[in-house]
């Protein structure tokens, strides 16, 4: 098997490249796949102490990140159909109606 | 403090009433206040209760009465009994504490301090308080200017004499401080009971701020008095003891602070200029306030401050400060009296005669000051005496001031009352009146277009071609010109109806219509004032009314000869004695050589301008055809008149029973060494027969300048007899003879004086007021401009900057706010990373 | 903005290194448990200990899907015509 240390390892820099991709990206719908990234970086993390620690709680997390994960990208697009209705672009530097 | 009552054997019974004096008036006023607007403009108010007077009256006639009930009691009395102290209540108690482990307990309390100088005052100021409000009854009541607003004067009045009275009956220096105030309060209400004149309300600004200059100084006074004894109470104040334990330097200048507060309250050089503007008030004001009351609060608060200066422990150490109080006195009596010279306005006359008179009191004062603080007069009776007699000499003048300047003022207010009647009688009564109401009717006439005619038939409802009052009551109020009840339509019937039948027809509408036509009721209103330049006051609208009012002019005439020190006649006797003793202590310090010269010259120049003031009034031929058309005045007026005459007149008596033994003295009972008839002949014989040769000389001197010179003079230059046909009462006989005589063979031509620099100097009043407004200008709005500045640039700049230092604050920190998602989202794991770390931080 | 951005990348890589030096420290890893989870226990956990939680996230789940149906929704005139016969909101 797998040793868990690499996963959660991996995990981190998932992580850190969703982080990334999420401050700088100016396309809405790739700092939704970043926040997925860093959703998924966390699953994994569970996953892999559910491996070290015997107990299937953290298995239970993963499974229910995952459907939250999917639900949350349904409104995502949502808002971001919304978003293009009223604005007519879906990048972020163009929406800064709060702007001072 | 407020101590136990130290009630020593009080005799008295009355005593314990004694607060009422005070309260009563006090208590008035809200009443009469209330009273007259409840019913302002009813008519049994106006006329049964003279909008308060009667109210007044009663009040006044009540303390009175008390007041004499007092009197009776202290008159005789002498020695432990004859001074008394009551306490009434405590104002307030606090502690102060002392700056270690110890507070003193402190309290204010009100009590009555009784002695024989209080007893003075309190007949002169409650006997004349009555006399003057029955004066001002007369005055008040029957000028229509005055009309529904009488009710503010005698609230105002019984308030002001609640003051003076609580003032005499104080027994600590706070609480004569406070009802001090309380009278200048009151001053300054009724100088400008006319407020809607410009120079009235002016002249009430200046009296009151004058006075609080010198209030700022009595205040700083009272205070290094209380920081010297720890208490103002007469009780702690006047105890040997204590003043022996105090430094006498800090001493004279708390007495000099006290005594600048009373040279501003008494009118005296160089706080002075307040008292001729104050001349705007209505007479019984002047009479009350400047004559015979507030004035002498000032010497009042000089006269208590006796005991200082005769203590033992104080020897010689305060005889400068008597030095001054002489010399403003001597400086003053001269200067006034050199005013007075050139004033045509009588009420201005006696204004400057007041400032004079008072200069000599406080010359006296002065006088007799110095010599307690120099003689040894607790041990030498005949120091004793002399101290005496030159204090009491100065309380007497204080009361022969009083009473004479009192009915002065009341004269002086009867003769201008009376001219100005007949000036109404002669220049108004041409003149119909016409009712605004048909100014509007006219108005509306013209607005609607129609004709009298057509009007007269819309009008005339029963067709009788007459309009009866209850027509032409309907008729106004369906024009909505005016809605009248009954009682009110007579004077404007009266206004059409010109045949008098009692009923209008279109005739008189017409004319009556036709003659205002065009006009607006206000530029009628001013024609009809245009005339009104006219000046009651002014002596140039008078002359030769000795034989229209008798009794006005007597008592005039007594009144003059009391202040001009004529021999036998009230002011004589003190008068005298002023003089006496200023050249006896001159003679001692020769400093007092210049106070004592005044004082002898003044007396001349008294003489001068009182008979100028009385010749050209009363003497000679009118001077117009107002003067000529005067007639007597009511009874009101007449009775004070009266009563005071006689008191003048009987100045002798009070001489003789050895008042200016008995004022100042507690250890003397009135008449006690003397009978009535010796004590007379004692005076008589000081008075003219002195075994001193120099004052045996001084006093003639003295007679022969005020009696003789200065009326001499005067008779030569004014007055004359009376027209043909003109018959004054006997007493007159002799002196308009005189005059007549000394006029034909002496007159002279005094138009070189008339016209010099000196006059006009005079006539401005030698420029005081002209100074005194370039010092303020200059120095207090130049600062004041400073001050301003300042406010507006620091004060409110601090403000400001905080205002904008806050909004640039905030500006800058929305920058924040970019509106971009990303930067948010930024901020956001930033802020989560850091909560995280401190979490991990903290549990590492 | 340049500044902004240089600190955030030296910030994030500090921070990965951080991460990454936290997860693979030997320290974490220390205590492993022997027997690992088999998928059957996994789905007996699921459905019996973690039942309540199940099925409240299938209700979540439910919401979810029918609040972005209604935000997809199309107002198109001719679509709505079609779908209710008739105007209708």
């Amino acid at each position: 098997m797998i040793d868990p240390s690499w996963v959660s390892g991996l995990a981190a820099l998932l992580f850190i490249i969703g982080l990334a991709g999420a401050f700088t990206r100016k396309n809405a719908i790739i700092v939704l796949m970043c926040i997925e990234l860093m959703l998924n970086a966390a699953n994994l993390q569970f996953a892999a102490a559910a491996v070290h620690h015997g107990d299937t709680t953290g298995w239970v997390y993963t499974l229910f990140a995952i459907a939250i994960a999917a639900s949350e990208v349904a409104i995502g697009l949502a808002i971001f159909l919304a978003m293009y209705g009223k604005h007519e672009s879906i990048t972020l530097d163009d929406v800064n109606v709060l702007k001072n | 403090m407020g101590s136990t009552g130290t009630t020593e054997t009080i005799h008295s019974s009355v005593i314990e009433f004694a607060p009422y004096i005070v309260f009563l008036p006090m208590i008035a006023f809200p009443i009469i206040l209330l009273f007259g607007r409840l019913f302002n403009g009813n008519k049994v108010w106006v006329s049964t209760f003279k909008e308060g007077g009667i109210f007044a009256l009663v009040t006044m006639a009540t303390s009175l009465l008390l007041a004499l009930l007092l009197i009776k009691d202290y008159i005789g009395a002498y020695g432990d009994d004859s001074k008394s102290a009551l306490h009434v209540f405590d104002w307030f108690s606090s502690a102060m504490w002392n700056g270690g482990a110890t507070t003193t307990e402190i309290s204010f309390g009100f009590g009555l301090y009784i002695d024989h100088i209080t007893v003075m005052l309190l007949f002169i100021a409650s006997f004349l308080c009555l006399l003057i409000n029955t004066f001002a009854i007369g005055y008040m009541n029957t000028d229509p200017i005055n009309d529904n607003r009488n009710h503010r004067f005698y609230a105002e009045f019984v308030l002001f004499c609640a003051g003076m009275l609580g003032m005499i009956l104080a027994d600590s220096f706070l609480w004569l401080f406070i009802f001090w105030e309380l009278m200048g309060l009151c001053s300054y209400l009724l100088i400008g009971f006319y407020y809607e004149r410009p120079s009235a309300a002016y002249a009430a600004k200046k009296a009151f701020l004058t006075t609080r200059v010198g209030d700022v100084f009595l205040m700083v006074g009272l205070a290094m008095l209380w920081h010297l004894f720890g208490s103002l109470d007469y009780a702690v104040v006047f105890d040997s003891d204590n003043i022996a334990a105090v430094d006498p330097a800090s001493l004279q200048w708390a007495l000099g602070m006290m005594f600048i507060g009373a040279v501003g309250k008494s009118a005296q050089f160089p706080l002075h200029v307040w008292l001729p503007d104050a001349m705007e008030g209505p007479t019984p004001v002047s009479a009350l306030i400047h004559a015979a009351t507030m004035v002498n609060a000032g010497l009042y608060l000089v006269a208590r401050m006796f005991p200082f200066f005769g203590a033992e422990a104080m020897h010689g150490e305060l005889v400068d400060l008597a030095f001054i109080i002489a010399s403003i006195g001597g400086i003053t009596a001269v200067m006034a009296a050199s005013i007075a010279f050139v004033q045509m306005d009588l009420k201005k006359v006696l204004a400057y005669s007041t400032m004079s008179q008072l200069a000599y009191i406080f010359t006296g004062l002065g006088c007799a000051l110095w010599l307690a603080n120099s003689l040894d007069w607790h041990h030498d009776d005949d120091a004793h005496y002399i101290v005496i007699i030159a204090f009491g000499a100065a309380l007497f003048h204080l009361f022969n001031h009083a009473m004479a300047k009192g009915m002065l003022f009341m004269a002086s207010g009867a003769v201008i009352h009376e001219v100005h009647h007949a000036h109404h009688h002669l220049h108004h009564d041409d003149h119909h009146h016409t009712p605004k109401e048909l100014y509007m009717l006219s108005d509306y006439l013209a607005s609607k277009k129609l004709s009298t005619f057509e009007f007269f038939k819309t009008i005339d409802l029963d067709g009788s071609g007459e309009i009866d009052m209850f027509e032409f009551q309907t008729a106004l109020k369906n024009t909505e010109v005016a809605d009248l009840p009954p009682w009110e339509m007579g004077d404007l019937m009266k206004a059409v109806d010109l045949d008098g039948n009692g009923t209008i027809n279109v005739p008189e509408l017409d004319i009556v219509l036709a003659k205002i036509k065009g006009k607006t009721y206000e530029e009628h209103e001013h024609d009809h004032h245009h005339d009104d330049h006219f000046d009651a006051q002014s002596m140039e609208n008078m002359g030769g009314l000795a034989s229209k009012m008798p009794i006005t002019a007597t008592a005039m005439l007594v009144g003059s000869l009391s202040i001009m020190g004529f021999p036998l006649i009230g002011g004589f006797w003190s008068k005298e004695g002023i003089i006496a003793n200023a050249w006896r202590v001159g003679l001692e310090d020769p400093r007092f050589f210049f106070p004592a010269a005044c004082v002898l010259l003044g007396a001349a120049m008294t003489g001068f301008y009182m008979s100028r003031m009385w010749l050209k009034t009363f003497a000679g031929s009118p001077n117009n055809e107002v003067a000529a058309h005067v007639g007597p005045t009511n009874t009101w007026i007449k009775i004070p008149l009266f009563t005071l005459t006689f008191v003048t007149l009987g100045g002798i008596l009070f001489a003789g029973m050895g008042f200016t033994h008995w004022a100042p003295d507690s250890g003397y009972a009135l008449m006690s060494e003397k009978g009535l008839f010796e004590g007379i002949g004692y005076e008589l014989g000081h008075a003219f027969a002195n075994h001193d040769m120099f004052f045996f000389t001084l006093t003639y001197i003295a007679i022969f300048l005020g009696a003789i010179v200065g009326p001499g003079l005067a008779l030569s230059l004014y007055g004359g007899a009376l027209d043909e046909g003109e018959t004054a009462k006997p007493w007159f006989t002799p002196i308009l003879m005189l005059n007549a005589a000394i006029k034909g063979r002496y007159s002279w031509d005094n138009s070189a004086f008339a016209t010099s620099s000196l006059s006009r100097a005079l006539q401005n009043r030698l420029y005081f007021d002209h100074y005194y407004d370039m010092a303020m200008l200059k120095i207090v709005a130049a600062f004041s401009l400073k001050a301003a500045h300042a406010d507006s640039k620091f004060i409110d700049g601090a403000i400001k900057t905080i205002e904008s230092t806050s909004q640039s604050a905030s500006t800058s920190l929305r920058k924040l706010t970019t509106g971009s998602a990303r930067d948010y989202i930024l901020m956001a794991a930033v802020g989560t990373l850091m909560l995280f770390a401190l979490i991990w931080g903290v549990m590492a | 903005m340049k500044f902004l951005s240089l600190m955030t990348r030296m910030g994030l890589l500090a921070l990965g290194f951080i991460l990454i030096a936290t997860v693979s420290a030997d320290a974490v890893w220390q205590e492993a448990s022997d027997d690992a989870p088999t998928t059957s226990k996994l789905a007996d956990d699921l459905l019996n200990e973690w039942g309540l939680p199940l099925l409240a996230l299938g209700i979540l789940m439910a919401v979810a899907m029918i609040g972005a149906a209604y935000l997809v929704r199309d107002e198109r005139m001719e679509n709505l015509l079609w779908e209710f016969g008739g105007e209708e909101e």
